[in-house]
C-alpha cells in the first residue's frame, strides 16, 4: 500500500505546493503549476525507485 | 410409553438450539450483523444499566487490556523461575522469543537483537486479540479499527523513535528530504519532505491498522454468518462449514499477527542506517 500512495501522493503534493504556495502566496506564474506537479511525479518516481531498491538490497544481503 | 430419557435429551437439546438460535438473532438484530455477541453486549442487553452500558461502550479496551493482563503474567512469571536449566513455563517462552529473535535478526541483522522484545510483543498481542474472536462470548478487539489504529500509531512511533536513535537527527532529517545529492535533489527537498512524512506518519499506521481491521472483522462476519447457516440448515449440516470456518479463521489470524509483525520489522529495516549514507562515508575524504 505504501508504494501506491507515494505515486498518488507526489503529484498530488505537487499540485497543492504550486497551487497555494508558489502562485497563490508568491504570486509566480501559472506555468508554476504544471512544473511543480512533474516535480511531483519526478519526486514519488524517485521515491519508489529508492524503496524497491532498498528492498532488493535486503533481499541480496538475506540470501543465504 | 414415552421414553423420559428421550423426552428430557430431546427438551435440553431444544433449550440449546433456542439459546443459540437467540444469540444469532440477536447478534443479526442488534449488531448490524457484524459478529456473534460477547458477554458484554448480553449484559447490557439484559441488565441495561449505566455499567453495562459503560463496559460496553469501552469493551474493546476490556477484552485487550485482558489479552495485556495475560501476556504479562506469562511473562513475569516465565522470568521469575530462573534456573540453569529452563523448565516448564520458562522453557516454553524461551523457545517462542528464541524464534522470534531469530526471524527479526534474519531481516534486520545482529542489531535486531535490541527490537526483537517490541516485535515479539506485539506478534502475541495482535495474535492472541486474533484468537479470542474464536472463544465464545469473547470478542477479537481487533476487529474494531480503533484498536488496530492505536497499535499501529505505536509502531510508527517506535519506528520514528528507532531512525531517530540509530542515524541521529541530522541523518533522520536527510533520509525525510530523500537524502539529496545533487542541486536536482536540493530542488526537490520540499516534496521529498512532504511525501516522506506522508509515508512515514500516514501510509504506515494506515496500511498497518486497515489490513488488520479488515481481515479480522471479515473473519467475525464469516463466523456469524456461518453460525447462521448452521442453525438454518437441515441436521446442522452448516456445522461443519462453521467448523472450516473456524479453521480457517485460526490459520489466518496467525497469518495476520505475523504479516504484521513482519511489516513492522521491515519499517524498522527502512530507517535504519542504509547504503546511501555507506556510500558517503566511503566518498568522503579522510580527516
Amino acid at each position: 500500500m505504501m508504494l501506491p500512495l507515494i505515486l498518488f501522493g507526489g503529484p498530488v503534493v505537487g499540485y497543492l505546493i504550486g497551487q497555494y504556495v508558489l502562485v497563490d502566496k508568491f504570486g509566480w506564474g501559472e506555468f508554476c503549476l504544471p512544473v511543480s506537479v512533474g516535480l511531483g511525479f519526478v519526486a514519488a518516481g524517485m521515491q519508489t525507485v529508492k524503496l524497491i531498491q532498498r528492498i532488493r538490497n535486503y533481499e541480496s544481503h538475506n540470501k543465504p | 410409553m414415552a421414553d423420559p430419557i428421550h423426552h428430557e435429551t430431546t427438551h435440553a437439546t431444544g433449550a440449546i438450539h433456542e439459546a443459540v438460535h437467540e444469540v444469532v438473532q440477536h447478534a443479526a438484530e442488534h449488531h448490524e450483523a457484524h459478529e456473534l455477541p460477547n458477554w458484554i453486549t448480553l449484559l447490557n442487553d439484559h441488565f441495561d444499566t449505566g455499567w453495562t452500558h459503560f463496559l460496553h461502550q469501552w469493551e474493546n479496551v476490556i477484552f485487550s487490556g485482558a489479552i495485556a493482563c495475560l501476556i504479562s503474567l506469562v511473562a513475569i512469571r516465565a522470568a521469575k523461575k530462573d534456573t540453569l536449566i529452563p523448565m516448564g513455563i520458562r522453557n516454553f517462552v524461551e523457545v517462542l522469543f528464541e524464534a522470534i529473535e531469530a526471524f527479526v535478526t534474519g531481516i534486520l541483522g545482529p542489531h535486531g537483537t535490541k527490537h526483537a522484545p517490541f516485535l515479539g510483543t506485539l506478534f502475541f498481542y495482535v495474535l492472541l486479540q486474533n484468537w479470542l474472536g474464536l472463544v465464545p462470548f469473547m470478542k477479537s478487539p481487533t476487529s474494531a479499527w480503533s484498536t488496530t489504529v492505536a497499535i499501529a500509531l505505536v509502531t510508527m512511533v517506535y519506528v520514528q523513535i528507532t531512525g531517530i536513535r540509530e542515524q541521529g537527527v541530522w541523518h533522520y532529517l536527510k533520509h525525510l528530504a530523500g537524502n539529496p545529492q545533487n542541486i536536482f535533489g536540493i530542488i526537490l527537498i520540499p516534496l521529498m519532505l512532504v511525501i516522506n512524512l506522508i509515508l512515514e506518519l500516514g501510509a504506515v499506521p494506515f496500511s498497518l491498522s486497515l489490513r488488520l481491521f479488515a481481515n479480522i472483522s471479515s473473519e467475525d462476519r464469516l463466523l456469524l454468518n456461518f453460525a447462521q447457516l448452521t442453525l438454518g440448515s437441515p441436521f446442522y449440516i452448516g456445522f461443519f462449514f462453521q467448523l472450516f470456518g473456524n479453521m480457517l479463521a485460526i490459520i489466518f489470524s496467525l497469518v495476520q499477527a505475523f504479516v504484521f509483525m513482519l511489516l513492522s520489522t521491515v519499517y524498522i529495516s527502512l530507517v535504519l542506517p542504509h547504503e546511501d549514507h555507506e556510500h558517503e562515508a566511503e566518498t568522503a575524504p579522510a580527516h
